[in-house]
């Protein structure tokens, strides 16, 4: 499979016969965009079916007062380190499947995290193999949404890059905020906020706060990836400068991939007025 | 810091009256070990070195034509070096040479000797000491100015009150007693009335890219006019009002005038003392200030009648044909 037409999308937004991708690279990704897909499925009284190693593995995006019936953990790790078995494995889904369509249910969301199978027995083929089965019979579905997981950290480049393949969406996180105007973002590797359209008075508030959860999720530098921004105004600056005082015990915040007339702004304002703000990568001349 | 801030002006007719005020003060300064500095020309430099000696090599020269670059930014440099240089126990001490006075054009000579008399309040505390040598042959309004915005005068190497020094903010305030001209015939008056601003960059950009203002001009105004309307939204009133238009006569300028019905607190600083790093608390902190810099000249008035705002970002010399082909609005 090629990815040439994979498409990216918020997690909100993946829908019946999306087969979606997620490389996480850390627990707290992992909760924000995988416990996204299970929280909203939940709460819509969906199906969810959670297939993971082993049944002792916590499932993210778990609601409070959840009713037994919307949750079915499976635990497909064969005992005793034998290979995955892509056929067995496939068949427990779709007998899910078919149990939860019995039960009434308009919609299930398959979430599987496969960080297990990465380095099992018999190498990569069972578990492409087992994608192949996912997408046989998610992408032609008119109810069922999937989401395969690994933890990156866990798993060969060269792997990674092949189940990625295997994916036509990729799931990325819900937006802190999204309007007409602006959007945010939180990013994870590395740790911070992606922002794009414009920043000024009338979304200050939104900056401010999205920049206090980042800097309180983050235990070093907090990054803000700016590529998208087409403008920002000067309290937003005063703003940025503002977080970088608060954070200063802890990191920087730096600035990536600012447009070259971004720069000149604050270039004119002066970096000595904005103790705490750097810049990074290729703009760092 | 012992050393009190001194500006004071050295009138001066001829090289050797120039020589007679500038060089004792400059060997003073390399005798106490200050940080020296000599704004001036090119052909005074020479002149200096020469007349110093070995003691030039205390000394720093700076071309003035670079150093009097942009009103704000020139103060706010010199203020930062004068800071630094406090902070490691010495004095900054400047001699410079207003060569600004005799080429630039009347607006922008107004905003220097607004800052002449600004940086009586903005080097306050530093101990830097300032002499500013103003030679008779300049034009007779740009020494009476002069005389009103340096505490001090040297005559005979000894630093005199000067008895026609006023108050700096009085001072600032009669540069904008003439109202501004009318803007151009004809010009498009914008209503401003809901508070996202994005749609108003929009105007602004297409508007400018009409004319030869460079791409990060543009992002500089769209700065200062978000700015701008943002404090009269805040504490402005309506009808707030944007225009827009071209000048071509003296130095080709895209103009921006933001209007609204509000009237400034008297005691505002105008954004013209520069703000000192870490020194203010959060919110607003160089927001005006910064406007200055982001522009090549900002003016100002207020009163009873509203409050008006120009923003005036200079355009490259182009040919006049490709000038007025880029504006014209009809």
């Amino acid at each position: 499979m090629e990815t040439l037409w994979s498409v990216r999308r918020p997690v909100r937004d993946l829908r019946p016969g999306d087969h979606a991708w997620l490389a996480y690279s850390g627990e707290d990704e992992q909760r924000h965009i995988a416990g996204a897909f299970v929280r909203d499925g939940l709460l819509a009284h969906d199906k969810v079916v959670y297939l993971t190693g082993s049944a002792r593995d916590a499932v993210p995006g778990l609601t409070p007062d959840l009713p037994a019936h919307l949750l079915t953990v499976l635990a497909a790790e064969p005992p005793g380190g034998e290979r995955l078995d892509p056929r067995a494995a496939a068949a427990m889904l779709a007998a899910e499947l078919t149990r939860a369509r019995r039960a009434g249910f308009r919609a299930v969301r398959l979430a599987a995290d496969l960080t297990w199978a990465l380095g099992g027995a018999g190498g990569l083929d069972p578990l492409l193999d087992l994608e192949r089965r996912l997408d046989r019979a998610v992408a032609p579905s008119t109810s069922v949404t999937a989401l395969c997981q690994v933890d990156r950290r866990r798993g060969r480049p060269a792997d990674l890059a092949a189940m990625r393949a295997a994916h036509a969406v990729h799931a990325t996180p819900d937006p802190e905020f999204e309007d007409s105007v602006l959007c945010v973002v939180r990013t994870f590797q590395p740790a911070g906020l992606a922002l794009s359209g414009e920043l000024d008075a009338s979304r200050h508030a939104i900056l401010d706060q999205a920049l206090a959860a980042a800097s309180a999720a983050t235990a070093g530098d907090v990054h803000l990836d700016l590529a998208g921004l087409g403008f920002i105004d000067l309290g937003a600056i005063n703003i940025l400068a503002d977080a970088a005082a608060r954070h200063a015990g802890r990191g920087r915040i730096v600035l990536d991939r600012i447009p070259a007339q971004l720069r000149a702004v604050l270039e004119t304002v002066g970096w000595h007025m904005l103790p705490g703000l750097s810049l990074s990568g290729p703009n760092l001349t | 810091m012992s050393e009190p801030f001194t500006h004071r002006l050295l009138p001066y007719d001829g090289v050797d009256e120039f020589l007679a005020g500038a060089l004792p003060f400059l060997r003073d300064g390399v005798d106490q070990g200050d940080r020296v500095l000599a704004v001036t020309g090119v052909g005074r430099e020479e002149l200096l070195r020469e007349e110093l000696g070995l003691a030039a090599a205390g000394v720093e020269f700076a071309d003035a034509a670079t150093w009097y670059g942009h009103p704000s930014r020139t103060l706010a440099d010199c203020l930062s070096d004068a800071d630094n240089t406090a902070w490691q126990g010495r004095r900054l001490r400047v001699l410079g040479d207003p060569v600004w006075a005799e080429r630039r054009q009347p607006l922008e000579v107004v905003e220097w000797q607004r800052i002449e008399a600004i940086l009586n309040v903005a080097f306050r505390g530093t101990g830097a000491t300032i002499l500013c040598p103003y030679a008779g042959s300049l034009p007779a309004g740009v020494v009476a100015a002069a005389r009103r915005t340096h505490p001090e005068t040297v005559r005979d190497t000894r630093a005199v009150p000067n008895p026609g020094y006023i108050d700096p903010w009085a001072y600032s305030a009669e540069c904008d007693r003439e109202p501004l001209p009318e803007p151009p015939a004809g010009t498009d008056r914008l209503r401003i009335d809901r508070p996202d601003l994005y749609w108003l960059r929009a105007y602004v950009s297409d508007y400018a890219r009409r004319t030869p203002l460079p791409e990060e001009d543009l992002q500089r105004l769209l700065v200062a006019v978000t700015e701008i309307v943002t404090n009269s939204l805040r504490h402005g009133a309506p009808p707030i009002a944007l225009r827009m238009w071209t000048e071509t006569s003296g130095e080709p300028a895209l103009v921006c005038e933001v209007t609204d019905e509000g009237r400034w607190p008297s005691g505002s600083a105008f954004g013209l003392v520069p703000p000192r790093p870490g020194a203010t608390g959060p919110g607003g902190r160089f927001g005006l200030w910064a406007v200055r810099l982001l522009c090549s000249i900002v003016q100002i008035r207020t009163g009873d009648r509203g409050t008006t705002v120009r923003l005036r970002l200079g355009l490259p010399a182009v040919p006049a044909a490709r000038v007025g082909a880029g504006i014209n609005r009809a």
